[in-house]
């Protein structure tokens, strides 16, 4: 039944993973941008909430309020500021940038809120769950983040597939001179696009900071995570992304239950294996071209 | 009549190479203007400079509608009227047929208030074939229907001047005459165009003048009853 | 390059032999008697200006490693930590079976080496910033798998034992020669390497990337050596810090606080040139040694330097220096007369 218990709580943790994935999906998947900040920008969306909460005394989920607007006002300058001006120098800038802005985000996290392992306060919400029988037993918390990662990717998806700017954003990601010519302004396309990428990051931050435990240099095992998520799942597939969270929430909560030092371990080669027999990842569509 | 673009002593620059050099037009609204040229002339290059996708020099003047364009990005020109149909058609592949259609629809949203000439409907009607083809994927056409579709991407952004970047190149001459016979009822309505071709005969069925370019200069200018063959192969190869 | 009708070969090795002569000259003249005044330093100076240097000269192998993966093979890496780490820890294995950590050096190399072989295979099914995320994994799991070994001192580490054999000065001093060795032989190294045709055809490619189609098997190949090399360099690397600090802690040898470093460290000082990363080696030792004292906050503003050299000076300080030189050596005869 442990076994059962581990799978069932690997699913849960997947939640987590698909909902860290999809904003690098999309940044990535717009922009052609492999974010590097991406882990250290969650980190500080769980930091805001902690601020939020400490300071206005809101629940974490209410301070979603706050967050969500903060973090994808963030991603629109984000992307006006720093990115644009990356993707028109050189092929490498854009990882340099990123990257560098990981250092700088990770470190002033440091110097600001000190190397102390923080959560975000939870209260009820956190430890209660649901009684399966047979000693599994589901979290609320745990349960509403997978319901959030897939109303995310299944609203991600609606509006990449529906609606007129989504239309915009994989016309932009095709051809940015050729979409230029339909009147369509690629610096705000990709400004939006990045705004809602980090609005799900604000998502994903809140929801992992009430899970467990955060620390301002937690980003780049969060990135590691993501985008082990997004490569196992196939690449430019949201529906594989989720997938692909899943695959490493399980991998790692089962590898745990071997030996608690081999979860992440766990998941590492998994990702591997993935790599090596399916590079393409598992949900891979063939593109059109 | 004022012109609806004018174009003077325009150059354009890749690095340090000059792709144009002083070159002077004027299309009046509605009329069709025809730019012949061998291959590497400067054609493209003249119409990715009026689009605004190569940039315009100091000295250069590019006005549309009575407006100076220097420093307005192609996104912006677009959403004025202007409609390059580029070379090569570069459809969007991730995008249906119709999706590609629509895209382009955005940039006449501020103009179109007032009521739409060129919807899906009428592209529809214009191309029968697009409006079956309308969900297949943008990468899986044949060139005909490619090119088909571009020029009703052109439309939907309900232009006030189609640039026209070789439109028959590789096509079957059916399929040209189709499109032709299409680009003459567009032309009816009243959109100016700039009818780019390496084919003086092709062109000069729309347009009522025609300017030949030669390395990035203009070599001839004229009405087309008034320019022979002669003085045109004599333009074209510079003899 | 102004007459285009020469054929291929001998258009891309004449002005090349030029270049290098010039180059080659302007090394005797300068950089010979540094190295030599350099390698006499430890019997002129204390040992802890020694010391120092080695944190330096290890700085200038990992940044040359760096800019050969990124600046010649196009390839941005943030797991070089792994190759780091496993090379300290081969200094650890050396010294647990009883051979002198010093040969322990060149165990690290050939074992980051030969490690790199089936990684290369995996990361290389990765492009762009997947593959720069791939090798931090890679690296992950080398830390992961270290840390399951209890001989080595699983999460905690442990010390390098053998050198106390040696008197501190003396050790001080090999350990120094070892590092200015190995900082020597990586400049040395990747300047022959990108003078060879392996090199010459990845200039090539970095600046007319249509060529790499048509050249495809053997870019792949190209990279595969460079991918290799690089890893021997930064196995090397490991091992001098291990061997200096005495001393192999998991987190820490495994930290991408490394890859932070070369990347500051290159693109401050220039990516893509053979003297940018000496030159950022010695500008983040220095700012390092000022303002460690002050808490990460250097950090933060060298990222910040970093994010604009990336955006701005894409030939970082030795771009922005070479072009003054180039803007000097016009009025040549003026220069002269003093
Ligand atoms: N992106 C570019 N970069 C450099 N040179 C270019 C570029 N595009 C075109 N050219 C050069 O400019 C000249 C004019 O090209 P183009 O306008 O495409 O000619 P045409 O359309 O008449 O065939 C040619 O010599 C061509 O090689
Ligand atoms: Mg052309």
């Amino acid at each position: 039944m442990t076994w059962v218990n581990a799978v069932v709580q690997g699913l849960l943790l997947g939640g987590v993973y698909a909902l860290f994935a999809c904003g690098l999906s999309l940044v990535f998947g717009v922009l052609r941008i492999v974010n590097l900040a991406h882990g250290d920008l969650t980190v500080l969306a769980a930091f805001l909430a902690l601020v939020a909460t400490s300071t206005l005394g809101l629940n974490p989920v209410l301070a979603l309020v706050v967050v969500v607007p903060v973090m994808a006002a963030l991603g629109f300058a984000l992307q006006r500021l720093l990115l644009h001006r990356s993707l028109r120098a050189g092929e490498l800038a854009p990882l340099l940038v990123t990257f560098g802005l990981s250092i700088v985000l990770q470190n002033a996290l440091l110097q600001t809120f000190s190397a102390d392992t923080r959560s975000l306060p939870a209260g009820d919400f956190g430890t209660a769950g649901l009684e399966l029988g047979g000693g599994i037993a589901v979290g609320w918390l745990g349960l509403s983040t997978l319901v959030v990662a897939v109303a995310v990717l299944a609203g991600l998806q609606l509006v990449l597939a529906r609606t007129p700017i989504g239309r915009a954003m994989r016309a932009t990601s095709d051809d940015p001179e050729t979409a230029a010519l339909m009147g369509l302004d690629d610096r705000r396309v990709y400004a939006v696009a990045t705004a809602i990428a980090l609005a799900t990051v604000a998502l994903a931050g809140v929801f992992y900071g009430m899970r467990g435990t955060f620390t301002p240099t937690l980003g780049p095992q969060l990135l590691i995570f993501a985008f082990e998520a997004v490569i196992i799942g196939g690449l430019g597939s949201l529906w594989g992304t989720l997938l692909g969270g899943l695959v490493l929430g399980v991998a790692q909560t089962v590898g745990a239950q071997i030996q608690p030092t081999y979860g992440v371990l766990a998941g590492h080669l998994v990702f591997l294996v993935v790599l090596a027999a399916r590079p393409s990842g598992l949900l891979r569509r063939e593109e059109v071209r | 009549m004022t012109a609806l673009l004018r174009v003077r002593d325009l150059d354009a620059h890749y690095g340090h190479f000059q792709a144009l050099s002083g070159i002077d037009l004027e299309v009046g609204a509605g009329e069709a203007v025809a730019v012949i040229g061998a291959n590497g002339a400067g054609k493209s290059t003249l119409l990715r400079a009026i689009a605004g996708q190569v940039p315009q020099p100091g000295g250069s003047r590019v006005e549309f509608d009575g407006v100076e364009l220097r420093g307005l990005p192609a996104h912006r020109r677009a959403r004025l009227g202007i409609a390059l149909v580029p070379e090569g058609r570069k459809l969007f592949p991730s995008l249906s047929v119709q999706e590609n259609l629509l895209v382009a629809a955005g940039a006449a949203d501020r103009r179109a208030r007032g009521g739409r000439r060129w919807g899906l409907d009428a592209v529809y009607e214009l191309f029968p074939n697009v409006g079956r083809l309308r969900d297949r994927p943008g990468g899986a056409l044949s060139g005909g229907e490619q090119q088909a579709v571009a020029i009703g991407r052109g439309l939907m952004a309900e232009p006030r001047l189609l640039l026209l970047d070789e439109v028959s190149l590789g096509l079957a001459p059916v399929v040209v005459e189709q499109l032709y016979a299409a680009l003459g009822t567009i032309a009816a309505t009243g959109v100016a165009m700039l009818v780019v071709e390496q084919d003086v005969g092709t062109a000069l069925r729309l347009a009522g003048r025609v300017l030949c370019l030669r390395a990035g200069r203009t070599v001839l200018t004229g009405a087309a009853a008034e320019v022979t063959a002669d003085a045109v192969t004599a333009a074209y190869f510079g003899t | 390059m102004t007459d285009t009708t020469t054929p291929a070969a001998t258009d891309a090795t004449g002005p090349v032999v030029v270049r290098t002569t010039r180059a080659s000259r302007a090394a005797a003249v300068v950089a010979l008697p540094v190295v030599a005044l350099l390698a006499a330093l430890p019997y002129l100076v204390a040992p802890n200006i020694t010391r120092l240097l080695v944190g330096l000269f290890t700085l200038v192998l990992l940044a040359t490693m760096w800019n050969l993966l990124a600046g010649y093979g196009g390839m941005i890496s943030v797991g070089q930590q792994g190759f780091i780490g496993i090379g300290a820890y081969a200094v650890l294995v050396a010294d647990l079976i009883g051979v002198n950590p010093y040969l322990g050096l060149a165990l690290a190399a050939v074992g980051a080496a030969v490690l790199a072989l089936p990684t290369a295979l995996l990361v290389f099914r990765l492009h762009g910033g997947y593959f720069a995320i791939g090798t931090w994994v890679v690296a992950e799991v080398y830390r992961l798998v270290t840390v399951e070994f209890r001989a080595v001192g699983g999460g905690s580490g442990a010390s390098v034992t053998g050198l106390s054999v040696f008197p501190p000065v003396l050790r001080g001093a090999i350990t120094y020669w070892c590092a200015l060795g190995a900082a020597v032989l990586a400049v040395g190294g990747v300047y022959l390497l990108m003078r060879s045709r392996l090199g010459l055809g990845l200039t090539a490619i970095r600046d007319e990337p249509t060529a790499a189609d048509s050249l495809g098997v053997r870019v792949r190949a190209a990279k595969r050596v460079v991918f290799v090399v690089a890893a021997a360099g930064c196995g090397l690397a490991g091992a001098l810090i291990a061997v200096d600090s005495l001393r192999v802690q998991p987190d820490s040898i495994y930290s991408v606080q490394w890859s932070a470093f070369m990347i500051f460290m290159v693109v401050i000082g220039g990516l893509g040139t053979i003297e940018g990363p000496v030159v950022g080696a010695v500008v983040f030792f220095a700012i390092q040694q000022l303002l460690e004292p002050y808490g990460v906050w250097y950090l933060v503003v060298l990222g910040v330097v970093a994010i604009a050299a990336a955006l701005v000076a894409r030939r970082g300080l030795w771009g922005l220096l070479t072009l003054d030189r180039d803007v000097r050596l016009l009025p040549t005869g003026y220069r002269l007369r003093p």
